[in-house]
């Protein structure tokens, strides 16, 4: 009776528990809180720290290569680059590129936003990150979760649940990161600047689009084929009008579908013995940091955009060049309607917002080009 | 050891990279919509018969 219970005892996984387990149980529940009190992308966060907890019960093996459900997911799902473009297609359907296309001059404050991307990567060197995961810690920046994964996933997958979860993380904190700095970087006078009504787009105009950018991306920077083709083609979908169900099923069943896969299996990379290491913990710094200055970037951008301009733009939406969508687009309108009560900047800064989707993808294709 | 020269490179062909991408892409937009416009303006001219 003894040795059954002890064998029970020993066979099970609580004589296995280490310290650094039950720390990430401890950061499973935070995430958890967060994600279930708080809302902070809850869609992503509920799977990511799920995945933390049940990696961290020893003996489970959900991570164990050729043999574990989750390293399942994981391997054919990151690792093969099937979940991050499915999530794009879903997210290309879901998005109106129409602000962009009524004023084309804000990809270039998509452009400015990701000048902060390459600060954070100089930055991560100098405190002795190596070139792949200076990138990947980079990318945080322009607070595109897919394509951090992806760019993560193939520089620094060792890395991959640290720079995931910050970047979800400061995309859920938006609302409080970015005001302070537009405050600080903009005068009253400029955050009162009226941009007016937009130029009407046509539905020609919205399906010329998505074949246009696919393209050009693509053939500037093929490596951003994979994410770039299903952005595009989900936003085709959407514009075409002629495959609702497609758009639908792109949009709804396999987006939700896919970001479980995906939460689950980044949050199972971030294991006890990975994670708890100050050099990956200190991701999350350089990753507040990336934000921070993508958010400045995007604001001067539109700055300096303001000396050569007849009709001057309001200079809070180059904050929304980060992508963080739909966001960084209301936390601009939050602020220009703070100094001027008419100032209806939301769909003006979603030109930008949206220019910085595309930004982030050709800013992580140049990166796996050079460093791949 | 971090080769540094490799960093510039990357560094500088990033930034460049990026804004030579979304300036094409903007240039190009810009004449897309140009030319979707004179199209449709175009369809749009009343037909002789109706402008007598």
């Amino acid at each position: 009776m003894l040795n059954i219970f002890k064998e029970l005892v020993y066979s099970s996984g609580v004589v296995n528990l280490t310290a650094g387990n039950i720390f990430m149980w401890l950061i499973a529940f935070v995430l958890l809180y967060l994600a279930i009190k708080k809302q902070y992308e809850p869609l992503l966060l509920l799977p990511i720290s799920f995945g933390i907890l049940v990696v961290n019960l020893p003996l489970t093996f959900l991570m164990e290569p050729e043999h574990g459900l989750i390293w399942f997911f994981y391997h054919y799902g990151i690792e093969m680059d099937i979940i991050p473009p499915l999530i794009f297609l879903g997210l290309g359907a879901m998005i109106d590129f129409g602000p962009l296309i009524a004023n084309p001059k804000t990809l270039l404050l998509g452009a400015g936003a990701q000048v902060g991307l390459y600060v954070t990567f100089f930055a991560a060197l100098l405190f002795g990150f190596d070139l792949k995961e200076a990138a990947s810690i980079g990318i945080i920046g322009g607070a595109d979760g897919p394509t951090t994964i992806y760019l993560g996933s193939k520089l620094a997958p060792h890395m991959l649940g640290a720079t995931a979860v910050s970047a979800y993380a400061y995309m859920a904190l938006v609302p409080i990161i970015q005001p302070p700095i537009m405050r600080l970087l903009t005068s009253e006078q400029e955050r009162k600047i009226d941009m007016g009504k937009m130029r009407p787009v046509s539905r020609l105009q919205k399906i010329i689009f998505p074949v246009l950018t696919a393209m050009i991306v693509m053939l500037l920077a093929p490596p951003s084929a994979p994410l770039i083709a299903m952005l595009m083609l989900g936003n085709l979908f959407r514009e075409s009008g002629v495959v609702e169900r497609l758009t639908n099923a792109s949009s709804n069943e396999l987006m939700n579908i896919v970001t479980i896969f995906q939460g689950l299996s980044v949050g199972a990379t971030m294991t006890a013995t990975v994670f708890l290491n100050p050099k990956v913990l200190f991701v999350f710094f350089l990753g507040l940091f990336a934000f921070t200055v993508s958010t400045a970037t995007g604001l001067l951008m539109a700055k300096f955009m303001n000396l050569f301009l007849k009709n001057k733009i309001n200079p809070l939406i180059g904050a929304a060049g980060v992508s963080a969508v739909p966001m960084a687009a209301r936390c601009v309108h939050k602020v220009g309607s703070e100094a001027n009560r008419r100032n209806y900047l939301l769909m003006h800064a979603m030109g930008p917002n949206v220019a910085g989707v595309i930004g982030t993808v050709a800013a992580a294709a140049i990166f796996l080009k050079n460093l791949g | 050891m971090i080769d540094w020269s490799k960093a510039m490179e990357v560094f500088g062909s990033g930034i460049i990279g990026v804004y030579l991408i979304m300036g094409l892409l903007m240039v190009l937009t810009q004449i897309g919509l140009k030319v979707v416009d004179y199209i449709e303006a175009w369809n749009k001219r009343p037909a002789p018969e109706q402008a007598q």
